[in-house]
């Protein structure tokens, strides 16, 4: 039986599976008598349009088919094992046959495609994908942010003809600026120099100095992570960044990740110790929310720490192999958060206002409300049970189970991905390189609607 | 426990349920939606046109209720896609009203957004949360009390300790709101094929005929720096994930292995501990004699777990009947 998907059917304005195909007629099937129906309307998908052709069908000669009624007073028999009854359709018309024709060599091909070769060549021979250079990778995370970023790479570096208004305005902080500490290396070298030191070494070592991005100090830091658990920072190294922060003059948000049922406790007795921090030196911070625990949790908090929708509750379609994707991908730019009822609903009950957003390849249509802007990664998959952990103790990446003891593979490991797809494997997750504003900052300009209000780095 | 099996078309109802299927899961695409959102923008995670992994046509379904209302065998509807867009909220509305009319009660959702929705425009359906909504704890529990929530789906990757504690605490609940045991909450785990390598609450990559998945696309162990290099020892672990790879002894005659792509049978006796009430067997667009026979094994590994003493006694049976030339090493829990 060919899929609804590629072959659906109207009787009249009854919706009608379709269980046989064939140049001269259909069958399809009813749970009710069929009355005399008018007209048929055929929908049949085309794979390179994705969309379908639509074929009316008026002149027809119409059976039911026998066997599947028991008897010529037919009915539901609810004792009889019958459940449906069968048509067939007969139809003698040349813009049928020919749609007929085309469905079947489309799906013969899309079956073969999908037996004999692997998802490379399935994606080359329907969407162009270069399969080809799949096989094309770096040997190191190192080499591959050179490539990125690097000078020698396309034009991160200050485009003499580019626009230079955003850059200022961006300099004259009308948008805030933030940096995210996501992991052990970043905590101890934050920790251990001066903030300008600090910023100095973070954008040397991602070979950014020459970026639009880097001329400016950043208000705000961001610590933690929003897709690993075990690598939210010890206690004792939170507070003293925050402390420090604190002396630095620096506005900052906590990143919770997913909240695992062994964690609750801990996580609470966190949340309370971080309010009486914010209470004993009158700061605020910033939650971000990325399990619904945690959203129930700050109940009963006091308002110095404010909730923010972390990017993992945030969903949206993310892929680098984006523009190979056929279909009206303009649908992408918009989620949940964009339907009033939702954002209230938040509003109402979690005192949220603040949405995390990932620049990730095509324009997005931001909500009204908070909006802060995660650049240049965006993540695509993450998973509870480390596979990197998996692939590191097993040999496999598929062999996961829950690393108790976090040994911290990520800081010495990494996975590499085809150099062209822009992507790379990092601790628990993987993630696309967006380097739309890195290397346009005017496209920054052409934003629809409400932009960002805040820039968060995440190298 | 029951078995929840995965229906990819109403010709495998009534097979499934002589099979030992108590209960059955599965998607509805209407042709408007198809038509306007294509794979861009699917209605549940089945994200695909070319296979038969939606029951498709609204006829399909009054034929699908008629069956029901015969073998009492009920069938829960998927609208699990991670997020929609707003004009498609009352689109799902009207859907989710016009399937309420055929008898279908219960719909999983993933979308923390649409039961907001269905509750403000008052449409009391059955929610089932589907594995695919995000970490489940008892704290997330609380959230979605807000909602008629009448079963909650684990995801892929939790630990008995972390169900059983999710479950104790929701007893503890309902116990204090004076809820009678059978009226209680429905906990469902996966125990039979598809482990992904990632989760699928947080999995955004495209899923669509024209390209594999995202996490199939090749990759390869690296070093963060230059300096930095991959030790021998983890080379070799690589190495030899082949010999890892099942006896082809333990496939039958159509190819068949019980869990070649995730299994749980070995944990039955642990999940029923925890307190799972229900099984989620997938596998919607997977051979139908696969499935049958899927099915016929979890049947058979449930009646074991019955008589059966104590874990070892019941892993050592299932090790003996079910899998006599080995199993796939794709466990769900380890």
């Amino acid at each position: 039986m060919i899929p609804f998907g590629l072959l659906s059917g109207f009787m009249d304005s009854k919706e009608i599976r379709i269980t046989e195909l064939g140049e001269n007629g259909f069958r399809f099937r009813l749970a009710e008598e069929c009355p005399e129906p008018e007209r048929f309307l055929i929908c049949f998908y085309d794979m390179k349009k994705a969309g379908y052709r639509k074929v009316e069908i008026r002149k027809f000669e119409m059976n039911a088919v026998a066997g599947t009624s028991a008897a010529e007073e037919w009915c539901v028999q609810e004792n009889d094992g019958s459940f449906f009854r069968e048509y067939s359709v007969r139809v003698e018309q040349k813009d049928y046959m020919e749609e007929v024709q085309r469905l079947a060599g489309e799906y013969n091909r899309y079956i073969r495609l999908k037996l004999e070769g692997d998802d490379g060549e399935l994606a080359k021979a329907l969407t162009g994908y270069p399969a080809e250079l799949d096989e094309v990778h770096c040997e190191s995370l190192e080499e591959q942010r050179k490539l990125w970023f690097g000078e020698n790479s396309s034009s991160i570096r200050q485009n003499p003809d580019a626009d230079q208004s955003v850059e200022e305005s961006f300099l004259d902080k009308e948008t805030e600026f933030a940096l995210e500490l996501n992991n052990t290396s970043l905590y101890e070298e934050y920790l251990r120099q001066l903030l300008k030191d600090f910023l100095a070494s973070y954008w040397q070592k991602n070979y950014l100095t020459h970026s639009w991005l880097a001329g400016r100090t950043p208000e705000r830091f961001y610590i933690g992570n929003q897709f690993c658990h075990n690598l939210f920072p010890t206690e004792e190294q939170l507070f003293s960044i925050m402390d420090k922060m604190r002396s630095e003059g620096l506005e900052i948000t906590l990143a919770f990740s997913y909240i695992r049922e062994f964690m609750l406790p801990s996580v609470g007795k966190l949340l309370e110790k971080v309010d009486n921090w914010c209470c004993i030196h009158g700061m605020n911070v910033e939650i971000v929310v990325n399990d619904w625990a945690v959203a129930e949790m700050l109940h009963g908090k006091t308002s110095h720490l404010c909730p923010v929708f972390g990017t993992l509750l945030n969903k949206r379609k993310k892929d680098p192999r984006m523009k190979y994707k056929s279909g009206d991908i303009s649908l992408f730019q918009r989620n949940s958060l964009n339907a009033k009822f939702y954002r209230d609903f938040l509003a109402k009950e979690f005192h949220i206002h603040r949405y995390e957003w990932e620049s990730c390849g095509y324009p997005q249509e931001f909500p009204p409300g908070k909006n802060s802007l995660h650049l240049p990664f965006y993540q695509t998959n993450t998973s509870q049970y480390c596979p990197l952990y998996a692939l590191c103790t097993t040999g496999d990446r598929g062999m996961q189970q829950l690393a108790e003891y976090c040994p911290k593979f990520c800081e010495k490991y990494a996975l590499l991905y085809p150099e062209h797809l822009h992507m790379m494997g990092r601790y628990n997750s993987l993630f696309g390189v967006d380097k739309t504003f890195l290397e346009s900052p005017e496209m920054w300009k052409k934003i629809k609607g409400i932009k960002p209000d805040r820039i968060v780095v995440n190298l | 426990m029951k078995i929840t099996a995965g229906l990819g078309s109403i010709d495998e109802y009534e097979r499934f349920v002589q099979a030992g299927a108590d209960e059955f899961f599965c998607g509805y695409v209407p042709f408007s939606w198809a038509e306007k959102y294509g794979t861009i923008m699917p209605l549940n995670r089945r994200e695909v046109l070319c296979y038969n992994v939606q029951l498709g046509a609204y006829s399909e379904l009054e034929i699908l209720s008629h069956m029901v209302k015969k073998y009492k065998k009920p069938v829960h509807l998927t609208f699990n896609s991670l997020y929609y867009l707003p004009e498609q909220y009352p689109e799902i509305g009207d859907i989710i009203e016009q399937c309420m009319e055929l008898g279908f009660r219960s719909y999983i959702l993933a979308d923390p957004a649409l039961p907001v929705y269905l509750k403000n425009r008052g449409i009391s359906c059955e929610i089932h949360l589907s594995g695919e909504t995000g970490e489940v704890n008892s704290e997330m529990v609380k959230m979605f009390r807000r909602f008629p929530l009448k079963r909650i789906i684990f995801h892929r990757k939790n630990t008995f300790q972390d169900m059983q504690s999710v479950i104790a605490a929701e007893r503890e609940e309902e116990k204090q709101a004076g809820i009678r045991p059978e009226e209680g909450m429905e906990f469902e785990a996966f125990v039979l094929n598809e482990m992904c390598q990632f989760t699928g609450a947080f999995c955004n990559s495209l899923h669509c005929d024209e390209m594999g998945y995202l996490c199939r696309v090749p990759y390869w162990l690296g070093t963060v720096r230059d300096d930095d290099v991959i030790p021998e020892k983890m080379r070799d672990l690589q190495a030899q994930v082949w010999e890892r790879e099942p006896d082809p002894s333990a496939y039958d005659d159509t190819d068949y292995l019980c869990g070649e792509t995730g299994c749980g049978l070995c944990a039955l006796y642990k999940m029923r501990q925890a307190g799972i009430t229900h099984l989620k067997l997938v596998g919607r667009g997977n051979y139908v004699g696969h499935m049958e026979k899927d099915i016929r094994n979890l049947r058979k590994a449930l009646d074991i777990l019955e008589t059966a003493e104590n874990e070892e006694g019941f892993q050592c049976t299932i090790k003996r009947t079910v899998f006599p030339y080995g199993c796939s090493g794709r466990c769900y829990y380890r």
